[in-house]
C-alpha cells in the first residue's frame, strides 16, 4: 500500500465516516518501488493530499537515506523540483507491504498483508452495511419495454 | 491500428479468482475505442471495482491511461487482489490493491474525484440465498460467487455502485460497466437519466449465454454543489 492510497482511506466504522479521522499506520516490511519521478503526478496530487497526515505517516515510516519532507508545503511547492522529488517518492515509492492502519478515533485495526490494506465490513461483525441494498420494484412495470 | 496485447498474467488462477472471460475481451476491447476520449479528461485517479485478475485494470494501466493518472482497484476477496498485483507487476505498471466493500473507504476523501471507474460486476441473476452466500457484509463468504452472484435482475451489486456515482464522480468523470440483456439495460438508462446521468453503449457482443453490453456513464451537466 502505498502513502498515496494511506491518505486517501477513511475508518469504515459509522461513527468515524462523518469525520476524516487519519489513520496511523505502521510497518514491520517497508519496499522501496523505483518509479520513475513524474513531476506533474506530484504537483497534481499535492492539490488533493491532506499534508499533515501524510507527513505524520512519512515520518513515521521513513528510513535513514529517504528523502525528508518539509514540515509545510513551500510556497512555490508546486513547481519546487525538489519537493516534488520528495513528495514523490512517499506518495508514491514506499509501499507498506506488511504492517497495519489504527483508526485514532475508535482503535480498528487494519491489518496490511503483502502490500495489501483490508478494509472488509462483515455482518458478522453486528455492524451495519454502509449502504444498504435497495429495492427497487418499480422495476416490474417496466419490465416489458426491455424486449 | 493495431490492437494492444492483452495482458500477461500468472496461470493458473486461484480457484477462487473469475477467470478472463468473454465480458473481460469486451472491456478490453471497448477501452481501446474509448482511449482517445479517456486520454482528453486527463485523469487522475482510476479504479477498478471488483478488479478479479487484474486484467482490466492492467490493461488500462498499460494502453489507456495518460502517465500521470493513479490506478487502484478493489475487490471483496483477497486472492482477486494478490492476483492482480502479480499481473500487473508482469505487465509493469503500477496498480495499488484494497481489499473493501465497493469503494467504501475512499470516501469522503475521493468524494467527486474518480475520472474513471471500471466495473465488470457480478451480472448473473440469482436468488437472494445466493447473493448474501457472496457478499461478506450481508454475512456470507467471499469467492468465486462473488464474481457473478447478482441477486435480483443481476442488479443488486451493480445498483449499489450507480446510487452512488454522484458522490464518486469527478465533473467529466466516466464509469465504464458490463451490462448483461437480463439486467434491463433499458430501465437503468431510464432511472439514470432521471438521476442526471447519460448511459450510452459502447460496444456490445453475444456470447454464448447472453448479449453483453459495456456501456459508458457520464454526467448530464455540472453537478449540484
Ligand atoms: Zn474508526
Amino acid at each position: 500500500m502505498k502513502l498515496l492510497t494511506h491518505n486517501l482511506l477513511q475508518c469504515i466504522v459509522p461513527a468515524c465516516r462523518k469525520h476524516h479521522y487519519p489513520l496511523k499506520v505502521t510497518a514491520s516490511l517497508l519496499n522501496v518501488e523505483e518509479n520513475p519521478f513524474d513531476a506533474i503526478f506530484a504537483s497534481r496530487m499535492l492539490e488533493r493530499l491532506e499534508y499533515n497526515i501524510l507527513l505524520e505517516a512519512y515520518n513515521s515510516l521513513r528510513q535513514d537515506g529517504q528523502p525528508e519532507l518539509p514540515p509545510a508545503v513551500p510556497e512555490d511547492g508546486a513547481s519546487n523540483e525538489v519537493f516534488l522529488q520528495s513528495l514523490f517518492f512517499a506518495i508514491n515509492c514506499l509501499d507498506v507491504v506488511e504492517g497495519a492502519m489504527t483508526c485514532s478515533s475508535c482503535g480498528r485495526i487494519y491489518p496490511i498483508h503483502n502490500s495489501i490494506p483490508n478494509m472488509i465490513v462483515r455482518a458478522i461483525e453486528g455492524e451495519q452495511p454502509p449502504q444498504s441494498i435497495e429495492k427497487e420494484q418499480e422495476d416490474e412495470e417496466e419490465e416489458e419495454s426491455e424486449n | 491500428m493495431t490492437r494492444c496485447p492483452i495482458p500477461e498474467y500468472v496461470r493458473p488462477l486461484p480457484e477462487s479468482v473469475y477467470p478472463p472471460s468473454e465480458d473481460t475481451f469486451l472491456f478490453m476491447d471497448a477501452l481501446e475505442k474509448e482511449r482517445n476520449h479517456i486520454q482528453t479528461l486527463n485523469p487522475l485517479f482510476a479504479c477498478e471495482i471488483g478488479c478479479g485478475s487484474g486484467l482490466i485494470v492492467s490493461f488500462f494501466a498499460k494502453h489507456i491511461a495518460p502517465q500521470s493518472c493513479f490506478c487502484f482497484a478493489t475487490d471483496i476477496n483477497d486472492e482477486c487482489l494478490l492476483t492482480t498485483k502479480s499481473t500487473s507487476k508482469i505487465n509493469k505498471v503500477c496498480v495499488d490493491t484494497i481489499c473493501c466493500d465497493l469503494l467504501t473507504p475512499f470516501l469522503p476523501r475521493l468524494y467527486r474525484s474518480i475520472d474513471v471507474i471500471l466495473f465488470n460486476p457480478p451480472y448473473v441473476p440469482t436468488d437472494e440465498v445466493e447473493l448474501m452466500n457472496s457478499q461478506p457484509f450481508l454475512g456470507g463468504t467471499e469467492g468465486i460467487a462473488s464474481s457473478w452472484a447478482g441477486g435480483r435482475d443481476g442488479m443488486e451489486v451493480t445498483n449499489r455502485v450507480l446510487n452512488d456515482l454522484d458522490m464518486y464522480l469527478s465533473e467529466n468523470g466516466v464509469a465504464y460497466v458490463i451490462l448483461l440483456q437480463a439486467n434491463k439495460p433499458k430501465t437503468i438508462t431510464q432511472k439514470l437519466k432521471a438521476r442526471g446521468f447519460k448511459l450510452t453503449v459502447v460496444l456490445k457482443r453475444s456470447s454464448q449465454l447472453e448479449l453483453l453490453y459495456l456501456v459508458k456513464i457520464v454526467r448530464l451537466k455540472p453537478p449540484h454543489p
